[in-house]
C-alpha cells in the first residue's frame, strides 16, 4: 500500500477530484499516527498504482508525498 | 420557496429574499445528513463536509473565472473579506485610492489605516449620474500607491463603475485593483481575468442567492498576509499559522452550512443562465422607473434612463421624510424597502441626499411584474397625498 499525504484538505479534495475520474481504488484515511502528517486525512491507494497516481496527481496539479506502508 | 403573498419584498440589496428553494434544501440536506466539520477529523461525515467546501470553491472559481480554486477564502461576509484585503496588503504611509460611491466597510477599515499606519486616501468623483472620472482617477496615481479599491455597482444609486477599464489603467501602473462586487455578483457577468480585478470581494447573501453569513475573496495572482490565526485542521504540529492557501486566510470553523447553501446557490444561477437574470431586472426596473418617473413629486437619483443600472432605485418624495416614506410603505401596503443612507454616506454626499438619505427600492429577479405595479401604485398614493 502506499499512503499520500497531503499538506491540506484543499489537495486532499483536489486529488480526489483527479482521482475519481480515473479507475484507481482509492480509499480515504484519517492519517496513520506514525507517518508525520500535515493535515488530517490521507489517501491510501494499491502499491502497483503509484506511478499512474503520480501522473493523475501530476496533472491536476495537487502537491503531495507518498508513504510506502 | 414561497413567501407570503401579501409581502413585496424590495430590499434585495441587502440581502436578497425569498431565495430558491434549491439553496434551502442543501442546507437541510447539511444540517441533517452532514453536519461536521471540514477538514478536521477523519471519519466519512468530516470527509463528506470537506467535499462540500471543496465543491463550493470549484463553483465560486468558475462563476467568476479564477483559475485555481485554491485562491477562493471564505468570510462571513463582503465586510470580512474586505479587511481581510485592506489591512493584507503591508503598508506604511502609503497611499490608496477609492471612488467617491464606496461603502462603510471600505471606509472604515481605511480610516482604521489612516490614524494608525497614517494611509492617505485618494477619492476619486463619481457624479450623481454615477459616472466615474477616469481622468481624475489616472492623475490620482503616486509612487506609493499601494492599491485601488472600488464598489462595482452602487447600493444606493444602482450606477455600475467601468471595472474594466479602471482594471486597464491599474495594470498599467502595475497597482494591485480590489473590487467590491457585494451588489453586481449574480447580477451582471464578472470575470477576474477579463476585468483585470486582482482581489474580487463578494457577498453570498445577496445575488448568488445564498444565506447570510457568507462572503469571500478571490484572489488573482496575489497574495496577502493574515491577520487572523488559528486553527486550519493542518499543520497542527506546528505553532504557526500555515502559510499556504486557502488555510493561510481562513482559521476557524467556517459557516460550512451557508457555504453548502451559497454553492447551491452559484449552481442555480447558473442553470437559469446570468443573462436571464439581467433581462429579468432590466425589465422590471425600467417598469419601474416609468411608473415613478411622471410624478413631479417623486425625485429619483442615480443613472439616466440611457445608462446601465441595477436593479436598485432610490427615491424622495418632496417634503416627505424618508423614514416616513418608508415606514408609510411597509405599514399601509407591505413594501419593505430600506431608508437612510444605506452605510454609504460618501454616495449620499455624491448625489446630495446626505444626511437626510433616500428611500431604496432594490428589486431581484425574483420580483414580479405585479409586485412592480403594486410599488408603483403605493409610492404614487403617497408622493399625492397632501
Amino acid at each position: 500500500m502506499i499512503i499520500l499525504v497531503f499538506e491540506s484538505t484543499y489537495f486532499i479534495m483536489k486529488a480526489e477530484k483527479g482521482l475519481k475520474q480515473t479507475r484507481i481504488i482509492y480509499n480515504i484515511i484519517p492519517t496513520p499516527r506514525d507517518i508525520s502528517s500535515d493535515c488530517g486525512v490521507a489517501i491510501k491507494v494499491a502499491a502497483g498504482l503509484e506511478e499512474r497516481v503520480i501522473e493523475v496527481l501530476g496533472k491536476a496539479n495537487v502537491e503531495f508525498t507518498i508513504r510506502r506502508v | 420557496m414561497k413567501k407570503n403573498s401579501d409581502t413585496i419584498y424590495a430590499d434585495n440589496a441587502a440581502t436578497t429574499w425569498p431565495k430558491p428553494q434549491c439553496v434551502i434544501e442543501s442546507m437541510r440536506n447539511f444540517f441533517f445528513n452532514v453536519g461536521a466539520n471540514p477538514g478536521r477529523s477523519g471519519h466519512r461525515m468530516s470527509v463528506n463536509s470537506a467535499r462540500i467546501l471543496f465543491d463550493a470553491r470549484e463553483e465560486t472559481a468558475a462563476f467568476f473565472g479564477l483559475d485555481n480554486s485554491q485562491n477562493v477564502v471564505f468570510t462571513l461576509n463582503a465586510t470580512h473579506a474586505l479587511n481581510i484585503a485592506i489591512r493584507g496588503i503591508p503598508k506604511k504611509e502609503g497611499h490608496v485610492i477609492i471612488s467617491s460611491f464606496e461603502h462603510n466597510s471600505v471606509i472604515r477599515p481605511l480610516t482604521y489605516l489612516k490614524e494608525k499606519e497614517k494611509t492617505t486616501i485618494s477619492v476619486v468623483p463619481v457624479d450623481c449620474k454615477g459616472n466615474f472620472d477616469m481622468t481624475e482617477f489616472k492623475k490620482s496615481f503616486r509612487d506609493n500607491t499601494q492599491f485601488v479599491v472600488i464598489n462595482h455597482g452602487s447600493n444606493v444609486t444602482g450606477a455600475i463603475a467601468p471595472i474594466r477599464q479602471i482594471g486597464h489603467v491599474c495594470k498599467e501602473k502595475k497597482v494591485p485593483l480590489i473590487v467590491d462586487v457585494a451588489q453586481t455578483a449574480g447580477t451582471i457577468p464578472i470575470n477576474v481575468k477579463k476585468d483585470n480585478i486582482d482581489i474580487l470581494i463578494f457577498t453570498g447573501h445577496k445575488g448568488l442567492m445564498g444565506p447570510q453569513g457568507t462572503g469571500g475573496l478571490c484572489l488573482n495572482n496575489e497574495s496577502l498576509q493574515s491577520f487572523f490565526h488559528g486553527g486550519t485542521g493542518s499543520s497542527s504540529q506546528e505553532e504557526r499559522h500555515p502559510d499556504f492557501m486557502p488555510d493561510k486566510l481562513e482559521a476557524g470553523t467556517p459557516n460550512i452550512i451557508g457555504i453548502a447553501g451559497l454553492a447551491t446557490g452559484i449552481k442555480y444561477l447558473r442553470s437559469i443562465g446570468l443573462n436571464t437574470i439581467v433581462e429579468k431586472e432590466k425589465f422590471l426596473i425600467k417598469k419601474l422607473i416609468n411608473g415613478l418617473r411622471d410624478n413631479d413629486k417623486i425625485i429619483i437619483y442615480g443613472p439616466d434612463s440611457r445608462q446601465e443600472r441595477l436593479g436598485i432605485l432610490s427615491f424622495n418624495i418632496k417634503n416627505k421624510a424618508a423614514d416616513i416614506v418608508g415606514d408609510l410603505l411597509d405599514k399601509e401596503f407591505s413594501i419593505m424597502t430600506r431608508v437612510g443612507l444605506h452605510c454609504a454616506p460618501y454616495a449620499h454626499k455624491s448625489i446630495g441626499t446626505f444626511p437626510a438619505g433616500t428611500v431604496r427600492l432594490s428589486l431581484s429577479f425574483m420580483n414580479t411584474e405585479n409586485d412592480i405595479a403594486k410599488i408603483v401604485s403605493a409610492v404614487n398614493n403617497i408622493a399625492d397625498r397632501s
